[in-house]
Protein backbone atom coordinates (compact mmCIF):
# COMPACT_ATOMS: atom_id res chain seq x y z
CA UNK A 1 0.00 0.00 0.00
CA UNK A 2 1.38 3.46 -0.96
CA UNK A 3 1.54 6.48 1.27
CA UNK A 4 -1.85 8.20 1.73
CA UNK A 5 -2.35 11.48 -0.15
CA UNK A 6 -2.73 14.90 1.48
CA UNK A 7 -6.51 14.69 1.11
CA UNK A 8 -6.60 11.20 2.62
CA UNK A 9 -4.42 12.21 5.55
CA UNK A 10 -6.59 15.27 6.13
CA UNK A 11 -9.75 13.15 6.03
CA UNK A 12 -8.36 10.50 8.36
CA UNK A 13 -7.12 13.00 10.90
CA UNK A 14 -10.21 15.19 10.98
CA UNK A 15 -12.76 12.38 11.07
CA UNK A 16 -10.97 10.67 13.94
CA UNK A 17 -10.73 7.50 11.89
CA UNK A 18 -6.97 7.49 11.99
CA UNK A 19 -6.92 5.95 15.47
CA UNK A 20 -8.99 3.02 14.22
CA UNK A 21 -6.94 2.43 11.06
CA UNK A 22 -4.44 -0.35 10.43
CA UNK A 23 -0.92 0.03 11.73
CA UNK A 24 0.32 0.41 8.14
CA UNK A 25 -2.03 3.24 7.36
CA UNK A 26 -1.17 5.04 10.60
CA UNK A 27 2.55 4.67 9.78
CA UNK A 28 1.88 5.95 6.27
CA UNK A 29 0.03 8.97 7.64
CA UNK A 30 2.81 9.72 10.15
CA UNK A 31 5.42 9.46 7.41
CA UNK A 32 3.34 11.73 5.21
CA UNK A 33 3.10 14.32 7.99
CA UNK A 34 6.86 14.17 8.51
CA UNK A 35 7.46 14.81 4.81
CA UNK A 36 4.69 17.27 3.90
CA UNK A 37 5.17 20.83 5.14
CA UNK A 38 1.68 21.86 3.97
CA UNK A 39 -0.09 19.16 5.97
CA UNK A 40 2.06 19.92 9.00
CA UNK A 41 1.24 23.59 8.71
CA UNK A 42 -2.49 22.88 8.51
CA UNK A 43 -2.40 20.59 11.56
CA UNK A 44 -0.50 23.18 13.62
CA UNK A 45 -2.74 26.02 12.50
CA UNK A 46 -5.89 24.10 13.41
CA UNK A 47 -4.42 23.37 16.82
CA UNK A 48 -3.39 27.00 17.39
CA UNK A 49 -6.76 28.31 16.22
CA UNK A 50 -8.50 25.89 18.60
CA UNK A 51 -6.38 27.05 21.52
CA UNK A 52 -7.10 30.71 20.75
CA UNK A 53 -10.85 30.09 20.44
CA UNK A 54 -10.88 28.11 23.70
CA UNK A 55 -9.33 31.08 25.48
CA UNK A 56 -11.61 33.61 23.80
CA UNK A 57 -14.84 31.79 24.66
CA UNK A 58 -13.80 31.34 28.30
CA UNK A 59 -12.93 35.03 28.81
CA UNK A 60 -14.96 36.84 31.49
CA UNK A 61 -17.56 39.16 29.96
CA UNK A 62 -17.76 42.51 31.70
CA UNK A 63 -19.12 43.40 35.10
CA UNK A 64 -21.21 40.61 36.58
CA UNK A 65 -21.92 42.11 39.99
CA UNK A 66 -25.48 43.24 39.19
CA UNK A 67 -26.39 39.83 37.76
CA UNK A 68 -24.83 38.13 40.79
CA UNK A 69 -26.89 40.28 43.17
CA UNK A 70 -30.06 39.64 41.19
CA UNK A 71 -29.56 35.85 41.25
CA UNK A 72 -28.62 35.67 44.93
CA UNK A 73 -31.57 37.88 45.92
CA UNK A 74 -33.95 35.64 44.03
CA UNK A 75 -32.46 32.43 45.42
CA UNK A 76 -32.39 33.60 49.01
CA UNK A 77 -36.07 34.58 48.80
CA UNK A 78 -36.81 30.93 47.98
CA UNK B 1 -13.46 25.45 43.46
CA UNK B 2 -15.18 22.47 45.11
CA UNK B 3 -18.93 22.14 44.70
CA UNK B 4 -21.07 23.19 47.68
CA UNK B 5 -22.86 20.29 49.39
CA UNK B 6 -26.38 19.47 48.30
CA UNK B 7 -27.54 19.60 51.93
CA UNK B 8 -26.23 23.16 52.28
CA UNK B 9 -27.89 24.18 49.02
CA UNK B 10 -31.21 22.64 50.03
CA UNK B 11 -30.99 24.56 53.32
CA UNK B 12 -30.32 27.72 51.23
CA UNK B 13 -27.15 28.32 53.17
CA UNK B 14 -25.98 31.79 51.98
CA UNK B 15 -22.34 30.72 51.64
CA UNK B 16 -23.29 27.66 49.60
CA UNK B 17 -25.54 29.75 47.34
CA UNK B 18 -22.78 32.30 46.80
CA UNK B 19 -20.24 29.57 46.04
CA UNK B 20 -22.56 27.94 43.52
CA UNK B 21 -23.32 31.23 41.79
CA UNK B 22 -19.74 32.52 41.82
CA UNK B 23 -18.36 29.34 40.34
CA UNK B 24 -21.00 28.84 37.66
CA UNK B 25 -22.54 32.18 36.73
CA UNK B 26 -19.63 33.42 34.52
CA UNK B 27 -19.44 30.05 32.74
CA UNK B 28 -23.18 29.94 32.14
CA UNK B 29 -23.18 33.51 30.86
CA UNK B 30 -20.41 32.68 28.38
CA UNK B 31 -22.37 29.61 27.32
CA UNK B 32 -25.54 31.64 26.80
CA UNK B 33 -23.71 34.32 24.83
CA UNK B 34 -22.02 31.61 22.77
CA UNK B 35 -25.45 30.18 22.01
CA UNK B 36 -26.30 33.44 20.28
CA UNK B 37 -28.38 35.15 22.96
CA UNK B 38 -28.11 38.91 23.41
CA UNK B 39 -26.50 40.13 26.61
CA UNK B 40 -29.87 40.90 28.23
CA UNK B 41 -31.40 37.58 27.16
CA UNK B 42 -28.28 35.71 28.23
CA UNK B 43 -28.44 37.27 31.71
CA UNK B 44 -32.14 36.38 31.96
CA UNK B 45 -31.43 32.81 30.86
CA UNK B 46 -28.68 32.45 33.46
CA UNK B 47 -30.89 33.84 36.24
CA UNK B 48 -33.71 31.51 35.19
CA UNK B 49 -31.31 28.58 35.07
CA UNK B 50 -30.42 29.03 38.74
CA UNK B 51 -34.08 29.50 39.67
CA UNK B 52 -35.03 26.35 37.74
CA UNK B 53 -32.20 24.43 39.36
CA UNK B 54 -33.53 25.26 42.82
CA UNK B 55 -37.01 24.28 41.67
CA UNK B 56 -35.63 20.85 40.74
CA UNK B 57 -33.17 20.49 43.58
CA UNK B 58 -35.18 17.83 45.43
CA UNK B 59 -35.02 15.66 42.31
CA UNK B 60 -31.30 16.24 41.65
CA UNK B 61 -29.51 13.02 42.52
CA UNK B 62 -25.96 14.11 41.83
CA UNK B 63 -25.43 11.69 38.95
CA UNK B 64 -23.87 14.51 36.95
CA UNK B 65 -21.85 17.38 38.35
CA UNK B 66 -23.73 20.53 39.32
CA UNK B 67 -22.02 22.33 36.45
CA UNK B 68 -23.15 19.81 33.85
CA UNK B 69 -26.66 19.83 35.29
CA UNK B 70 -26.79 23.64 35.14
CA UNK B 71 -25.58 23.66 31.54
CA UNK B 72 -28.27 21.09 30.74
CA UNK B 73 -30.94 23.45 32.09
CA UNK B 74 -29.44 26.46 30.30
CA UNK B 75 -29.29 24.77 26.90
CA UNK B 76 -32.76 23.35 27.43
CA UNK B 77 -33.89 26.95 27.80
CA UNK B 78 -31.86 27.99 24.78
CA UNK B 79 -33.59 25.15 22.93
CA UNK B 80 -33.05 26.72 19.54
CA UNK B 81 -29.43 25.67 19.86
CA UNK B 82 -30.34 21.98 20.01
CA UNK B 83 -32.43 22.38 16.87
CA UNK B 84 -29.51 24.10 15.18
CA UNK B 85 -27.12 21.39 16.32
CA UNK B 86 -29.43 18.81 14.76
CA UNK B 87 -29.54 20.76 11.48
CA UNK B 88 -25.81 21.41 11.38
CA UNK B 89 -24.97 17.73 11.43
CA UNK B 90 -25.51 17.59 7.70
CA UNK B 91 -23.62 19.32 4.96
CA UNK B 92 -21.54 22.38 5.79
CA UNK B 93 -20.18 24.72 3.10
CA UNK B 94 -16.87 24.97 4.87
CA UNK B 95 -16.14 21.33 4.00
CA UNK B 96 -16.70 22.04 0.30
CA UNK B 97 -14.60 25.19 0.48
CA UNK B 98 -11.78 23.20 1.97
CA UNK B 99 -12.22 20.20 -0.32
CA UNK B 100 -11.71 22.53 -3.30
CA UNK B 101 -8.14 23.11 -2.14
CA UNK B 102 -7.12 19.62 -3.22
CA UNK B 103 -6.25 18.54 -6.74
CA UNK B 104 -7.78 15.45 -8.27
CA UNK B 105 -4.80 13.29 -7.29
CA UNK B 106 -5.31 14.26 -3.61
CA UNK B 107 -2.32 16.62 -3.36
CA UNK B 108 -2.67 20.28 -2.44
CA UNK B 109 -3.82 22.56 -5.24
CA UNK B 110 -4.05 25.55 -2.92
CA UNK B 111 -2.02 24.69 0.17
CA UNK B 112 -2.70 26.35 3.51
CA UNK B 113 -0.98 29.72 3.90
CA UNK B 114 0.07 31.73 6.90
CA UNK B 115 2.36 31.06 9.81
CA UNK B 116 2.68 27.61 11.33
CA UNK B 117 1.24 29.22 14.41
CA UNK B 118 2.31 27.33 17.51
CA UNK B 119 1.53 30.60 19.26
CA UNK B 120 -0.67 33.05 17.42
CA UNK B 121 0.21 36.70 17.90
CA UNK B 122 -2.10 39.27 19.47
CA UNK B 123 -3.42 40.40 16.08
CA UNK B 124 -4.31 36.84 15.08
CA UNK B 125 -6.06 36.27 18.40
CA UNK B 126 -8.06 39.47 17.85
CA UNK B 127 -9.01 38.24 14.38
CA UNK B 128 -10.11 34.92 15.85
CA UNK B 129 -12.32 36.77 18.34
CA UNK B 130 -13.90 38.62 15.37
CA UNK B 131 -14.18 35.52 13.20
CA UNK B 132 -15.73 33.53 16.06
CA UNK B 133 -18.74 35.87 15.91
CA UNK B 134 -19.51 34.38 12.50
CA UNK B 135 -19.35 30.76 13.67
CA UNK B 136 -22.63 28.87 13.60
CA UNK B 137 -24.02 28.99 17.14
CA UNK B 138 -24.24 25.24 17.59
CA UNK B 139 -20.59 24.83 16.57
CA UNK B 140 -19.61 27.56 18.99
CA UNK B 141 -21.65 25.97 21.78
CA UNK B 142 -20.12 22.55 21.09
CA UNK B 143 -16.65 24.06 21.15
CA UNK B 144 -17.34 26.02 24.32
CA UNK B 145 -18.71 23.04 26.26
CA UNK B 146 -16.09 20.53 25.11
CA UNK B 147 -12.95 22.65 24.81
CA UNK B 148 -13.41 25.64 27.12
CA UNK B 149 -15.49 23.96 29.85
CA UNK B 150 -13.88 20.58 29.22
CA UNK B 151 -17.07 18.64 29.84
CA UNK B 152 -16.98 14.95 28.94
CA UNK B 153 -17.95 14.06 25.38
CA UNK B 154 -21.00 12.15 26.62
CA UNK B 155 -22.15 15.13 28.68
CA UNK B 156 -21.83 17.53 25.75
CA UNK B 157 -23.66 15.09 23.48
CA UNK B 158 -26.52 14.85 26.00
CA UNK B 159 -26.73 18.61 26.40
CA UNK B 160 -26.73 19.34 22.66
CA UNK B 161 -28.55 16.20 21.55
CA UNK B 162 -25.87 15.05 19.08
CA UNK B 163 -23.83 11.86 18.67
CA UNK B 164 -20.14 11.61 19.51
CA UNK B 165 -19.24 11.47 15.82
CA UNK B 166 -21.29 14.55 15.07
CA UNK B 167 -19.73 16.40 17.98
CA UNK B 168 -16.28 15.65 16.57
CA UNK B 169 -17.36 16.94 13.17
CA UNK B 170 -18.78 20.13 14.70
CA UNK B 171 -15.56 20.81 16.61
CA UNK B 172 -13.51 20.23 13.49
CA UNK B 173 -15.71 22.49 11.37
CA UNK B 174 -15.40 25.28 13.94
CA UNK B 175 -11.60 25.12 13.75
CA UNK B 176 -11.63 24.85 9.98
CA UNK B 177 -13.96 27.81 9.58
CA UNK B 178 -11.84 30.00 11.86
CA UNK B 179 -8.68 29.00 10.06
CA UNK B 180 -10.20 29.95 6.70
CA UNK B 181 -11.33 33.28 8.14
CA UNK B 182 -7.85 33.90 9.49
CA UNK B 183 -6.22 32.98 6.20
CA UNK B 184 -8.35 35.49 4.33
CA UNK B 185 -7.11 38.15 6.75
CA UNK B 186 -3.51 37.01 6.30
CA UNK B 187 -3.89 37.13 2.53
CA UNK B 188 -5.47 40.56 2.65
CA UNK B 189 -2.65 41.84 4.84
CA UNK B 190 0.21 40.35 2.82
Amino acid sequence: MGMPSCREVYGLRTSGELERCSWWLRMGASLHMAMCAHCRRLARQLEAVGAALRGHLAKPRGDLSALRRRILDRLSRG
Amino acid sequence: MSEPSLAALKARDPEALAALVDDNMPRLLNGALGAGLSRADAEDAVAETFAAFFGQLERFEGRSSLRTYLFGILYHKAHHIRAKAAREQGHDDIEAVFEARFKEDGTWGRPPKGPEGEALDAEARRLIADCSEKLPEAQKSAFFLKESERLETEEVCNILGVSGTNLRVMLHRARLRLRECLERAWEAGS
